[in-house]
């Protein structure tokens, strides 16, 4: 509080000095600061001087302003500015005409926006209610599956071009994924041939739940198909070329030991290979139920 | 009694039914607004009319008093926004310094014993020099000396009227008087 040595204004402590001067310290910030003056050359010149001015303000008071009379103000009081007003008592109220119509009008507008608002809140809420959303919702995913199956044939085909070239790459989870996708949409493709009615009704999360059980499905068939059929796709049977492929899917750790199989064993066969697996899956599908 | 009332519910009667309880409102502070705007003008003409002034704004502007200030901080809020106005008009025009040293020799009232010519002259110079020299502060140091020392005013009602905090207060003021003593010795030694 009391920095000794600082120069430029004093000695820092400008406010109790202040405080001070004017008397308004405590007794024992006052005695305090007493001490101070006693050690603080710096603060007790500025109590001299600064009284010597208050002096001086003081004596001009007395000479120029303190003798002079004081001027009679003369104000026209007019009628009450708000006679029976109950807004006095709130501490609002519209005391001019133009600040009445303002509020009224405000008071307006702002009804009928909140009428709007109700309106098209009660409208928006009936139009999405739960029932209508799952119509529509099916009706969606119905249209997003007819789309999607011919999505993932083009990207089974391309997956399918792309492993026999880059056949001794890693294989990357792409045609893993395309692969789960086209179980689901094949899934669902089968669903709406034979049972429209229930995809309207199934849940997302029921969905999901036959994917996965079909994916569980083909995880566990897929070594024994593997075993049964040779390496070679040169014949047109899926689960080969599916247990092949499975093969360049799974972890990599066998990965280098096998030879892939190159891009012309799966040329021509692209299409049946697709058309097999899918079949496949059906008799898979079937089989569990 | 009217006169038994507090500010502010003088204030709320005026509004309400009786507006000539102002007049209660005008004779408790109006020495002392009008001793604010002396010391912030100092010129008693412009003094008186920026008082009247004040009063007049303040009755006008009754029904916005909410209560959430003293009505005295209130009354010098206007008072000093009144003073700056009028400061600020008076720059346009071109005053002289010899018409203030004629005010003052009008209004000089010299205190028994001091009467000697010297004396009279000595105690003219000085008090011009303070005059200017108060003057001549910025309005923010000035407000805060006259306050403190024409109307002495506390720390308290002076940061509630100007709505800054007692630091503030005590600091301003401490510049103020150090630029007045820087000024005032300067005069000395000029006198010397």
């Amino acid at each position: 509080m009391f920095d000794i040595g600082k120069n430029n204004s004093g000695c820092g402590c400008k406010n109790e000095l202040v405080a001070y001067l004017y008397d308004d310290l405590e007794a024992s910030e006052r005695l305090k600061f007493e001490k101070h003056l006693a050690l603080c050359s710096i603060c007790a010149d500025e109590i001299r001087a600064f009284g010597a001015v208050r002096l001086s303000v003081a004596d001009w008071k007395k000479a120029e302003f303190d003798e002079l009379p004081v001027p009679a103000f003369e104000l026209e009081y007019a009628e009450p500015l708000s006679k029976n007003s109950p807004e006095i008592e709130t501490g609002s109220r519209a005391s001019t005409w133009v600040e009445k119509i303002y509020a009224s009008f405000f008071l307006k507008t702002a009804g009928g926006f909140v009428a709007l608002l109700i309106v098209f809140g009660a409208g928006w809420f009936l139009l999405n209610s739960p029932e209508n959303a799952s119509d529509e919702f099916a009706g969606q995913t119905v249209e997003t599956d007819e789309k999607s199956n011919e999505q993932v044939f083009a990207d089974q085909k391309a997956a399918a071009e792309t492993s026999a070239s880059k056949s001794a790459q890693p294989q990357s989870a792409a045609p893993e994924e395309i692969v789960s996708i086209a179980s689901k949409k094949t899934e669902a493709d089968e669903k709406t041939s034979k049972n429209p009615e229930s995809i309207v009704s199934m849940t997302n999360t029921e969905k999901a739940q036959k994917i996965e059980k079909t994916e569980k499905v083909r995880t566990k068939k897929k070594p024994t198909l593997r075993r049964n059929s040779p390496p070679v796709a040169a014949n047109k049977n899926a689960p080969e070329t599916a247990s092949v492929e499975q093969e360049k899917i799974q972890p990599q750790r066998t990965k280098t030991k096998e030879k892939a199989p190159s891009l012309t064993e799966f040329a021509v066969e692209d299409q049946t290979d697709d058309e097999i697996r899918l079949s496949d899956i059906f008799d898979e599908v079937g089989s569990d139920r | 009694m009217i006169t038994d009332l507090t500010d502010e519910q003088i204030v709320e009667l005026a509004v309400r039914e009786n507006p000539n309880a102002f007049g209660e409102i005008v004779n408790r502070w109006e020495r002392k607004i009008f001793a604010l705007c002396y010391g912030m003008l100092n010129r008693e003409d412009e003094a008186k009319d920026a008082a009247q002034e004040t009063f007049i704004a303040a009755y006008k502007n009754l029904n916005r008093f909410r209560g959430e200030a003293k009505v005295s901080s209130w009354l010098h809020r206007i008072a000093v926004n009144q003073c700056l106005t009028k400061k600020r008009r008076e720059k346009t025009r071109s005053e002289s310094f010899f018409d203030e040293s004629e005010s003052a020799e009008e209004k000089f009232f010299p205190a028994p014993g001091d009467k000697a010519p010297s004396n009279l002259a000595e105690k003219k110079e000085r008090l011009q020099a303070v005059r200017q020299a108060v003057g001549s502060l910025p309005p923010e140091l000035k407000e805060i000396i006259v306050m403190k020392e024409f109307e002495e005013m506390t720390f308290q009602e002076i940061s509630e009227v100007l709505e800054m905090p007692l630091s503030t207060v005590k600091s301003r003021l401490y510049t103020a008087l150090k630029q007045l003593r820087m000024k005032l010795e300067n005069v000395s030694l000029e006198v010397v």
